[in-house]
């Protein structure tokens, strides 16, 4: 088993990357907020940016208001038609519970503030993921999650969408996100 | 069954052979050795995951009841309602119910076998319901008319060539037959339904008792829309899916998602606790849970009890050389390949698939291949006996009269259970008529090379084409019907293999 924080982030990044994510960082908390915008600007460009306030790393670096200050229209949960707009958001952007890196899963815990479709109904998931927050194997996960009162949603997610419906052969982007990309943060 | 016939024929004999001879299905069938090696990963998994996964799928078999009980107490903490069904017809009812309370236009669902058990699907729309399927693989399947060929791609029987032209029907103008424009065409084509339905239909993978958690796997993430977005969600689940607790995900789920696809882990997966909880902002207002009995409780108990460990994996179709040959269709039922030619008659209690237990070679591969161990061939042997009499199977027969040690009582490092399942057979009294007579001299025959190939070459001689031959041998005609045996080739096995390993022809 993989252990100190070097060495499972550069597991994950290896996991995730066989996953098809395109992995950014690790960045310091400092340049991460402009790294999120930065991402906001390429693939929701004049559009709405979805963002999931209460994630952690979200709300620790200030995210929101970096993405109003570069002049993005952010769409936060209980906004007026926030599920109408949703679905026509160019990115969602969340944070993680964590990150496993045995198998490139990250793992979202659904609540208020940090609701299921900001990481399943645009086009590009954007996760912000904490090294701290990376843990070697699916079940030292499952031990955690067990060990906490559970959400009414934990939702593994291991990259973008995929099918093998078609002729057995994996086809990237049905229903979810066709690209997740994540910014590991140190 | 209202589906369109695609495989047709009176007997699996008969479909198997029309099977066989389709050019395009066998075309579409060689996909599937993609997925042999799955069955490596499988392989791979360590014994200890498989004997642990094993202990926990009979921990709960051994009292399905308390566990059901626990699950139901722990569902309804948590805000689910829980119905409980006995047979297919209430459990569409309690559908059917919901959906005209919900005042529902418009379902969708997730891939679900249980929804396929109960035929669900044309329930909701003989009441004026649209349903749509949202697995691109049962969409297609759906759209077709047709019924799904495999439990995990519902659509390996097609090309994608086909499958551009089934989507077509829907769609505005040509499709490109192109993997990745069908799929975004799928994405952008479904995804009006998922925003305007009202209830949202899923199976369930397993259901922890302790926590109450209904956990749902997919790749394609329309599991994930489904219980997001629709008002109410109303999960289906077969009863032998509860699993003890919350932490034994940590061993069941990867072996599902390893056997089902080699994926270590699918690229979703919903742990669902409950509906949606006072000011989240998604998430259903309504979890449902309807527990399928269909006659599973029946089988507790019984000789056949370990069938309810499957984990619906489908690694014992992607090894089956029978499966591999004629698809799921030719079984004529919801679950096929192995595991479907046992539990089809024993749901129904003898009525359906009574010839399916004999559509196997006994060659033991999916038993290997189980990741929780159950022994399928041992199983299939006993079935076939048991359905020699005519009428309902019942009473089904206890444990205690097993000839052969099962699933995990195997002893260690003992393989498929041959000698047992063999001894009864042996134990009889020499046979005596003519056709034993002809089998045994046959069995003598080709028991030795030199017989087997002496045979052959007399075929030869006597001008049988080489394919069919076996099924032209006097006196045993009911055996050999539906068996052939093929002409070996004229070099030996050494001699070719030996041609390839060195280079001179290909593998
Ligand atoms: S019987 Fe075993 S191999 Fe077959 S689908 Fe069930 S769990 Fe998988």
């Amino acid at each position: 088993m993989v252990s100190g924080v070097a060495a499972l982030t550069d597991s994950l990044r290896a996991a995730l990357s066989a996953n098809r994510v395109v992995v950014h960082g690790p960045v310091t908390p400092a340049d991460a907020a402009q790294h999120v915008v930065g991402r906001a600007l390429l693939h929701s460009p004049g559009g709405d940016v979805a963002v999931s306030p209460a994630d952690r790393l979200v709300a620790e670096l200030g995210i929101v208001d970096h993405l109003k200050a570069a002049g993005t229209n952010v769409l936060l949960p209980g906004d007026v038609g926030w599920r109408d707009r949703l679905s026509a958001a160019g990115l969602g952007v969340t944070g993680c519970w964590l990150a496993v890196a045995e198998t490139g899963s990250l793992a979202l815990a659904a609540r208020v503030g940090s609701p299921r479709a900001v990481s399943l109904l645009p086009p590009v998931h954007l996760c912000l993921v904490a090294v701290d927050d990376i843990v070697a194997t699916f079940s030292g996960a499952i031990a955690r999650a067990a060990g906490a009162p559970l959400p009414s949603a934990l939702t593994w997610v291991g990259g973008p969408s995929r099918t093998g419906d078609l002729e057995m052969i994996q086809t990237f982007g049905v229903h979810g996100p066709s690209t997740v990309e994540v910014v590991l943060v140190a | 069954m209202t589906h369109g016939i695609v495989t047709p024929g009176e007997s699996f004999a008969e479909r198997a052979t029309n099977a066989v001879a389709n050019p395009d299905l066998q075309r579409a069938l060689r996909n599937l050795d993609i997925r042999l090696h799955t069955a490596r990963a499988v392989a791979d998994t360590t014994p200890e995951m498989k004997d642990q996964a094993a202990e926990l799928r009979r921990e709960v078999l051994a009292d399905l009841d308390g566990w059901l009980d626990t699950l139901e107490a722990s569902l309804t903490r948590v805000g689910a309602t829980v119905h409980r069904a006995d047979t297919p017809a209430d459990a569409r009812r309690i559908v059917l119910d919901l959906a005209n309370r919900e005042g529902a236009h418009t379902i969708v669902k997730s891939k679900s076998m249980a929804t396929e058990e109960i035929d669900l699907g044309a329930a909701l729309e003989s009441v004026g319901i649209e349903v749509v399927e949202t697995d691109l693989g049962e969409y297609i399947v759906q759209v077709a008319d047709e019924r799904p060929s495999h439990m995990i791609t519902p659509a390996i029987h097609k090309t994608l060539d086909q499958i551009a032209s089934v989507l077509e029907t829907r769609a505005d103008g040509p499709l490109p037959v192109e993997r990745e424009a069908l799929a975004a065409w799928t994405h952008d084509h479904l995804r009006p339904a998922f925003l305007r339905a009202e209830i949202g239909i899923s199976g369930v993978n397993f259901a922890a008792a302790d926590t109450g958690t209904i956990t749902i796997v997919t790749n394609e993430g329309n599991g994930r829309l489904c219980t997001t977005w629709p008002r109410v969600h109303i999960a289906l689940m077969p009863i032998e899916k509860v699993i003890a607790r919350f932490g034994d995900l940590a061993t069941l789920l990867p072996l599902l998602t390893r056997s089902a696809t080699g994926q270590s882990l699918s690229n979703y997966v919903s742990m669902l606790t409950g509906p949606r909880r006072d000011d989240e902002s998604d998430g259903p207002d309504e979890l449902h849970v309807v527990f399928l009995d269909h006659n599973r409780k029946a089988l507790v108990g019984t000789a056949y009890e370990e069938i309810l460990a499957c984990i619906r994996c489908g690694a014992c179709l992607n090894v089956c050389p029978v499966y591999r040959k004629v698809s799921g269709h030719a079984y004529d039922a919801v679950y096929s390949g192995p595991m479907g030619k046992i539990l089809t008659p024993l749901l129904s209690l003898g009525e359906e698939g009574r010839d399916l237990p004999g559509a196997s070679s006994l060659c033991g591969a999916c038993t290997e291949a189980c990741p929780v161990e159950i022994p399928l061939a041992d199983l299939l042997v006993r079935l076939r006996a048991d359905l020699r009499a005519p009428g309902p199977l019942l009473p089904l027969p206890a444990p205690a009269g097993l000839t052969s040690p099962i699933g995990h009582h195997r002893l260690p490092g003992e393989g498929f259970a041959w000698p047992t399942s063999q001894a009864p057979l042996a134990s009889r009294p020499p046979p005596r008529s003519t056709r034993h007579m002809v089998f045994g001299a046959w069995s003598r025959v080709w028991s030795s090379p030199a017989g087997y190939r002496a045979s052959a070459a007399a075929a030869r001689l006597g001008g049988l084409s080489p394919s069919g031959w076996a099924r032209r041998v006097p006196l045993v005609k009911g055996w050999t019907a539906t068996r052939d045996l093929p002409l070996p080739d004229r070099r030996s096995f050494r001699a070719r293999w030996a041609a390839r390993e060195s280079g001179a022809e290909r593998w």
